[in-house]
């Protein structure tokens, strides 16, 4: 590529700062930030400091910057899942390719909205879905479509959250209400809906069960006080007590206590069973290293990571609250069933009680069969054929820039976006008439998706919840017309 | 112990003659089996010359036993699926007290009535659930019921058929069509749908899809023929050719199964003419190679349970995530079984080998019977519906037992009809439909 493409970032947070902003400045001859809209004053003067964005071009609000026309060729739309559709739909029509996180928004409405007005446009909307982007993923699809499995029959995905991923996000945090943010089948697993919709095609009809059955009051342990710092009896026997999460690391030193390095083990078996003897395991670097950790999910609770701002974040914040006494109401359990059109069954369990934060997935194939893991930490494949009773056992490699957010699967997004619309705008240049979506499957990755196959996994969450909550079967043929119609 | 009970073995087929005959030619002193009714002659022979059984009393057929009246305290019924509630209802009006194979019937209704005339006649009737009886499966209930996973809050079940498995027994043998004998998730899963509820107790509701997708007419190789055994092209490459499975050195189960005469010219020959040497997808077979079923428990839990014929692989694994730990297990008949329970305040794992577990006694067959001699020997403690008596050793009494069964027709129609089915109205009608009869 001669000229880096030109991009605005419509929210700095989390995933906008860190996962893709990121990537612009490890390939500045790629991507170039040149303006950037974020309320939180923090947060945007960090972002414009790191891609030397100029004052007239940061911005508080997405219409602030949006006002300004179209002033480079992709806005990345990275805001709270219930503001995605304004400022994505606003950048459509100004003319912006448009990579929008996932979920694309709160509604099924609003999610059509969205691809008919990307199709209207012919503008580029791309859904970050990017565990397609990772070595994992894309070699489980490319086994799958090789045909070494057979014809698939049937299978299963999990979706593991851990139990304190799960009071973080779904309990304390920020997915924790339906009302707030998506429901979270679609907060969680739009991801994993997606994967299967790509390895297995468009499901026929699906059915739903779950609800939140541990997190509520009535399960509270005697006595338990509205938040852990106000002294809870229980502190000592709960998974969930928050300093042990936000000030002590336990979990991480439960995965340093599996360590395949000795030294490791050991020094987490210290800080865990001897806690006065942290500072002696503290002289083992890498857990030190461990215990100075002040990435996510800490730096969520508090801007100022020092242990006496942490705990001050406990104390008056929401990720000090007893789990038994949050204003929470997603699920901690569901489990979708699902018929494909090519006759292969499919189970999705998505659930927030786990020991070990993964997916796990199984393809029983009629010729092989598969099992899948894909852990932070660990990720293989194994193939048992049946005809030679032989077992592969695949590691992929990790992603282009490393094991850097959703097992590389960031930066591989990022990488596919930035050729596609590199791409159309240098044939927007030679043909001086927009090209549309449709051009996507001949130009950058394969796992690149028009919007409308990105709107699949979407259609599958909302049918899910609504199976669920209505207990019927869902037909989707049916739900699509449906949603079609209602968008209008 | 003074005397042993006397039964009569109904059926000596692999089943009677394996699975349950053995333990009383191990328990002489427990019980005892002094008829048999079998109409396949050498199969008749073989058990009656086991268990030295004159020849007055050896019957080809139940009626001909039921009309020496009431001959023994307990009936071991051993029949193939369709017969079980014919041959076992004027057992239970005769008075024996009988064990009756999984599943009761391959119907709801005679389901029903079996235990409805159970209850009516204060008859013993235990289905085995052999299960229940393992090592492996007595340690899981343990330690839910122990309360070290706190809340149980999802559970994911696995019937993992092995490819040839299913081929031999769903596809090619005798549990190929649900008009001849169960649809295969009554057949089949019996067994898992019953360790679900005596795990999680009453589902609510639940919904199932699945279809017989593979072995089918269209999916045969081009040029394959009727049998493997005609010279098929595909033979090298084809993991269900027949000759690859039966034709080995081994004999026992599966092989034993295709002829009675287990040499290799006898089993050639059973290749060429039965019904084991046909190809996979020229058979008349109709049920399901892959079936999931998802339910939600009364407790509020999930549990989705999975039965397929394309394993590589035989066993089931299951998986319990409760509140305080996650459990991940492995049951493949004693070959590398394990249960492994994750702490999550501790972070720690624990390691079971259910072999070594708290219950003690050995395979699920023998358990099963240990269990109907003890239910039979101690009349004591369950109360039943009539008033009569059982022992707690029988640790499934039939009405506990018709749970699985209505689960597995439950799911069989959701999966039929796509719909969900709100199990305390399907309870309610199945109760009314014997009434009716």
């Amino acid at each position: 590529m001669s000229q880096p493409i030109e991009a605005v970032l419509v929210g700095a947070g989390n995933r906008g700062a860190d996962a893709y902003g990121a990537y612009a400045l490890a390939h500045p001859d790629e991507i170039r930030f040149l303006a950037v809209a974020e309320p939180h004053d923090v947060r945007r003067a960090r972002f414009a400091q790191a891609h030397a964005i100029s004052p007239e071009r940061q911005f508080r609000t997405w219409e602030d910057l949006l006002a300004q026309g179209q002033i480079a060729n992709a806005a990345l739309v990275c805001t709270l899942d219930r503001l995605h559709v304004a400022p994505a739909l606003a950048a459509l029509e100004a003319g912006y390719d448009v990579l929008l996180e996932k979920p694309m928004a709160t509604t099924l409405a609003d999610c059509v909205r969205l691809v008919q007005a990307a199709e209207r446009t012919g503008r580029l909307l791309q859904i970050c879905h990017v565990l397609r982007y990772t070595a994992f993923f894309s070699t489980l699809h490319d086994i799958v479509t090789s045909g070494r499995l057979g014809r698939v029959i049937t299978v299963e995905h999990r979706e593991n959250v851990t139990y304190w991923h799960m009071a973080h996000s779904y309990v304390r945090g920020h997915w924790r209400n339906s009302k707030i943010e998506s429901p979270m089948i679609m907060a969680k697993c739009c991801h994993d809906l997606d994967v299967l919709y790509w390895n297995l095609g468009p499901c026929q009809r699906l059915s739903s069960v779950g609800s939140l059955t541990h997190y509520r009051p009535e399960n509270a342990p005697p006595d338990a006080p509205e938040r852990c710092t106000d002294g809870c009896p229980a502190a000592g026997d709960c998974p969930w007590y928050a300093p042990r999460l936000y000030l002590d690391l336990v979990p991480l030193m439960h995965i340093a206590r599996h360590s395949p390095v000795a030294l490791e083990r050991l020094g987490a078996a210290l800080v865990l069973d001897r806690p006065k003897l942290a500072d002696v395991a503290r002289r083992i670097p890498s857990l030190n290293a461990a215990l100075d950790y002040r990435g996510w999910p800490i730096s969520v609770i508090s801007e100022d990571t020092s242990p006496q701002a942490r705990w001050r974040a406990l104390e008056t914040g929401p990720y000090g609250r007893c789990v038994y006494h949050c204003d929470n109401d997603v699920v901690d359990h569901q489990v979708i069933t699902m018929e494909f059109e090519s006759g292969a069954s499919g189970v999705l369990v998505m659930h927030g009680h786990s020991h070990r934060e993964g997916r796990t997935m199984r393809y029983d194939g009629t010729r092989a069969t598969l099992l899948g893991q894909y852990y932070p930490d660990e990720q293989e494949i194994q193939i048992y054929d049946h005809l030679t009773g032989q077992v592969e056992i695949i590691r992929p490699a990790l992603g282009p820039i490393g094991a850097t957010g959703h097992g590389g699967g960031d930066a591989g997004l990022m990488a596919a976006f930035v050729r596609a619309v590199h791409d159309r705008s240098t044939a927007l240049t030679a043909a001086g008439s927009a090209v549309s979506e449709a051009a996507l499957t001949t130009s950058g990755s394969s796992a690149l998706t028009t919007s409308r196959g990105a709107l699949e996994s979407h259609l599958m969450a909302f049918a899910a919840e609504e199976a669920r909550e209505d207990k019927t079967v869902v037909y989707m043929d049916e739900f699509r017309r449906r949603s079609e119609t209602t968008a209008r | 112990m003074s005397h042993p009970i006397e039964a009569v073995m109904l059926g000596a087929g692999n089943r009677g003659y394996y699975a349950y005959g053995p333990y009383a030619l191990q328990h002489p002193d427990e019980i005892r089996f002094i008829a048999v009714v079998e109409p396949h002659d050498e199969r008749r022979r073989r058990f009656a010359e086991a268990h030295t059984i004159p020849q007055e009393r050896q019957f080809r057929t139940w009626e001909e036993l039921y009309a020496q009246g009431h001959i023994a305290q307990a009936l071991v019924n051993c029949t193939l699926d369709r017969m079980h509630l014919d041959s076992t209802l004027p057992a239970l009006e005769l008075g024996y007290d009988v064990l009756l194979e999984k599943p009761m019937s391959n119907t709801l209704a005679g389901s029903v009535r079996l235990v409805q005339t159970a209850e009516q006649h204060g008859r013993l009737l235990m289905i085995c659930h052999v299960l229940r009886y393992t090592a492996f499966f007595s340690t899981l209930h343990d330690v839910i019921a122990s309360g070290r996973l706190g809340d149980v809050i999802t559970v994911e079940h696995r019937e993992n058929v092995i490819y040839w498995h299913m081929a031999h027994s769903f596809v090619r043998g005798n549990w190929r069509t649900s008009l001849i004998e169960s649809p295969m998730i009554l057949a089949k899963c019996c067994h898992d749908m019953d360790v679900l509820f005596w795990n999680l107790g009453p589902v609510t509701r639940l919904n199932s899809f699945g279809s017989l997708t593979h072995y089918r007419p269209e999916n045969a190789p081009p040029g394959a023929l009727a049998r493997c055994t005609d010279g098929c092209p595909v033979a090298d490459d084809c993991p269900w050719y027949a000759p690859r499975l039966y034709l080995q050195e081994y004999t026992g189960w599966p092989t034993s199964v295709i002829s009675e005469d287990t040499s290799l010219e006898a089993r050639r020959r059973a290749l060429e003419t039965g019904p084991y040497g046909r190809c996979v997808y020229h058979c008349d077979n109709d049920v399901v190679d892959h079936q999931t079923v998802n339910m939600e428990f009364a407790s509020g839990a999930t549990g989705v349970l999975f039965m397929h014929g394309h394993s590589h692989e035989e066993g089931r694994t299951m998986r319990y995530d409760g509140a305080r730990a996650t459990l991940r297990g492995k049951f493949a008949y004693g070959v590398g079984d394990s249960i492994e329970i994750h702490d999550h305040l501790t972070g720690r794992m624990e390691k079971i080998d259910p072999a070594r577990g708290a219950s003690g006694h050995g395979g699920g067959d023998e358990g099963v019977m240990a269990a109907f001699v003890k239910a039979l020997r101690e009349p004591g403690t369950a109360p039943t519906a009539a008033g009569s008596t059982i022992s707690e050793a029988a640790l499934t009494t039939s009405r506990e037992s018709l749970e699985s069964h209505l689960m597995a027709f439950a799911a069989e129609q959701a999966r039929v009809e796509g719909t969900i089915v709100d199990m305390d109205a399907y309870r309610a009608a199945a109760e009314k439909v014997t009434h009716g009869d």
